[in-house]
């Protein structure tokens, strides 16, 4: 459990309290002092050294002695220069937005609290923006989804320094939980819907009968919203995945012609229409992406569907259905926001369908190459090395996020992975990889120490999506290549088997490496550098 | 009224129903400081709407005066 820490310049004391009865927060010494608790070191607060730091700032009260907007101005400057010299590399923060809690700044311009607010803000996104470890915490979306009336207490005010009323610290108290484990980075990765009664309101095979409704007007409109943040969700990287008991044919038709759609049958890259039960449909998808079952959320308005899901693939989320159905837009969004939601997101998320598309595409082709290495070859495989210090987002997505090519499935915090960067004798190698069907970005992580006689692999990891190409081969080839130029004789390699990573458990043996010893659940394999190797690969190194 | 009153006591201080008596005195409470004090002063405003003036406050010693703001 990270240790954390909520700091202001208002009492905050009944959020600490109600947070520590399930995490390990600071409790503090009194409130107002956040900049001396964080930049004296010998503070109670830098003894308990918490992982995690959330800073919320009562606008008000940071600026009780402004008189106009141009010195509310200057304050916040200077808050903000104080926070650039009070942030470490090496711990998370969360900074609230601005929301101004008293009106009276309001009086005889309306416009004031606005341009306070937005000067906060301003300044908040640039200091987000130049440091990877410091985030948004969404302060006046909780506000406005209460209510000022109802997130503020003046009576707490006056009689104890506390702005939030109790309902408000319940809420803040909520989100600080909910985004210590999006920081976690275990998202789900497939959404997979039904059609009928999920996507639109009717059933297409009784069409005929009873019209089908998705457009603008009562429930039509009503799933044609649904499908909207459905759309966004795959935009960030979200998969979408089919599975409907219908004819193929007429969903393609359906979805195609009907003005009501938003979203069209290529934004779902797998999709299993047929009469075959879901839970036979969902396994198939998740081989078929390689991805585990456990990252997975199925929607179907169907309570017998999601029974049967819940029962045969328990891993599987499965949320109830909304019970009245204006309130399926929120509940598609709630799924959104605690199933897939990260925060932040690299340049690969945004590919994702793409990537995953091309990859179908890509087994076609090995189904018409005559044998493996025609196809291998004229897939025109390219790949280049990146520099892992420059790319810390994805390679921690990859650390966190592989399962199943990961040869010791050992995860590592943003802090760690920094660290080892610095470390000399360490060395990360990051490879980013495409093919005639697309660019699939960063796909593979090497780990090697270099701090013994002999050069130790000790995590080899692989996303899924490029599995089967060979790739393996020759990255190890040129792990080997290096430490041979080093002056080494021989290479060792770690393999730790957990539940998932399977598919990896005889990579070693088959690159020729010999088991030489097990000690704490690691095989440790080794090869001789001098030894002539043949392994199979196609692919085009592209230097930088 | 009363019932509601130390349910809501109990309730933020956390302790197990039964343990607030109309006799209870706050400084034999450990749970109850002063934060838990401002808490219940707002609680009881909020949700029952029996309103204690700030000045008043910290004057309440035992759970029986704050019966004295019930409003008829």
């Amino acid at each position: 459990m990270p240790k954390i820490a909520l700091l202001s310049n208002v009492n905050i004391m009944p959020h600490i309290k109600q947070l520590n009865e399930t995490q390990n927060c600071y409790m503090g010494e009194g409130y107002g002092n956040i900049f001396e608790e964080m930049l004296n070191s010998e503070s109670s607060f830098n003894q308990f050294d918490p992982d995690v730091v959330f800073i919320f700032v009562d606008l008000s009260e940071l600026l009780e002695n402004a008189e106009n907007v141009k010195q509310s101005v200057i304050l916040i400057e200077e808050w903000f220069s104080l926070l650039k010299k009070a942030i470490l590399k090496e711990k998370t923060y969360f900074i609230f937005d601005a929301d101004m809690r008293e009106s009276y700044f309001n009086i005889g311009n309306e416009d004031v609290n606005n341009q306070i607010e937005n000067k906060w803000n301003d300044a908040l996104n640039r200091i987000i923006d130049e440091n990877e470890n410091v985030y948004k915490f969404h302060y006046k979306k909780i506000i406005g989804n209460l209510g000022k009336k109802n997130a503020y207490s003046d009576k707490l005010w006056y009689l104890g320094k506390i702005v939030h009323s109790q309902k408000m610290q319940e809420q803040i108290c909520e989100e600080i939980n909910h985004l210590l484990v999006l920081l976690e980075g275990k998202q789900k990765k497939l959404l997979v819907l039904d059609l009928d009664n999920t996507l639109w309101g009717g059933v297409i095979g009784e069409s005929e009968i009873t019209e089908i409704r998705l457009g603008k007007e009562k429930d039509g409109l009503i799933y044609r919203n649904v499908q909207k943040i459905v759309k966004r969700m795959k935009e960030t990287g979200v998969l979408l995945g089919i599975a409907s008991k219908n004819n193929e044919e007429d969903v393609f038709v359906f979805m195609e012609n009907h003005s009501g759609m938003v979203l069209n049958i290529d934004d779902f890259v797998v999709s299993k229409i047929n009469w075959e039960t879901k839970a036979q449909n969902i396994l198939e998808m998740a081989k078929d992406l390689n991805i585990g079952t456990d990252s997975i959320v199925f929607v179907d308005d169907n309570p017998v569907e999601r029974e049967m899901i819940r029962s045969f693939l328990p891993e599987v989320i499965v949320p109830e259905f909304p019970k009245r159905i204006e309130n399926y837009p929120d509940f598609m969004q709630d799924i959104f926001e605690t199933y897939f939601k990260r925060l932040s997101y690299t340049k690969e998320d945004f590919q994702k369908t793409d990537q995953y598309f091309a990859n179908i595409e890509r087994s076609k082709l090995e189904k018409a190459s005559a044998n493996f290495s025609e196809y291998l070859k004229a897939l025109n495989i390219q790949i280049k090395q990146v520099e892992a210090s420059k790319n810390i987002e994805r390679l921690h997505q990859l650390v966190q996020k592989t399962n199943q090519f990961n040869l010791t499935t050992k995860r590592y915090s943003k802090n760690e992975l920094m660290e080892l960067l610095s470390e000399k004798d360490y060395k990360i190698y990051l490879f980013q990889e495409q093919d005639k069907f697309g660019d699939n970005g960063i796909i593979a992580a090497l780990f090697l120490n270099l701090k013994g006689q002999v050069p130790v692999i000790e995590n080899f990891i692989m996303s899924c999506r490029v599995i089967g190409k060979n790739i393996e081969n020759y990255i190890i080839e040129k792990i080997e290549k290096e430490c041979s130029d080093f002056g080494y004789d021989c290479v060792r390699a770690h393999y730790m088997p957990t539940n998932k990573n399977k598919p990896v458990a005889e990579l070693y043996k088959n690159l020729n490496y010999c088991l030489i010893k097990e000690q704490d659940k690691i095989m440790v394999y080794e090869i001789s550098l001098h030894d002539e190797k043949t392994r199979e690969f196609y692919l085009e190194e592209v230097l930088n | 009224m009363r019932e509601k009153i130390i349910a809501i006591i109990e309730k933020i201080l956390k302790i197990s129903s039964g343990t607030i008596t109309v006799d209870t005195r706050i400084e034999n409470v450990e749970e109850w400081d002063s934060l838990a004090q401002v808490m219940i002063i707002a609680e009881l405003d909020e949700q029952l709407g029996i309103y204690i003036p700030i000045d008043e406050a910290m004057e309440i010693e035992k759970v029986s005066d704050f019966f004295a703001y019930i409003e008829d």
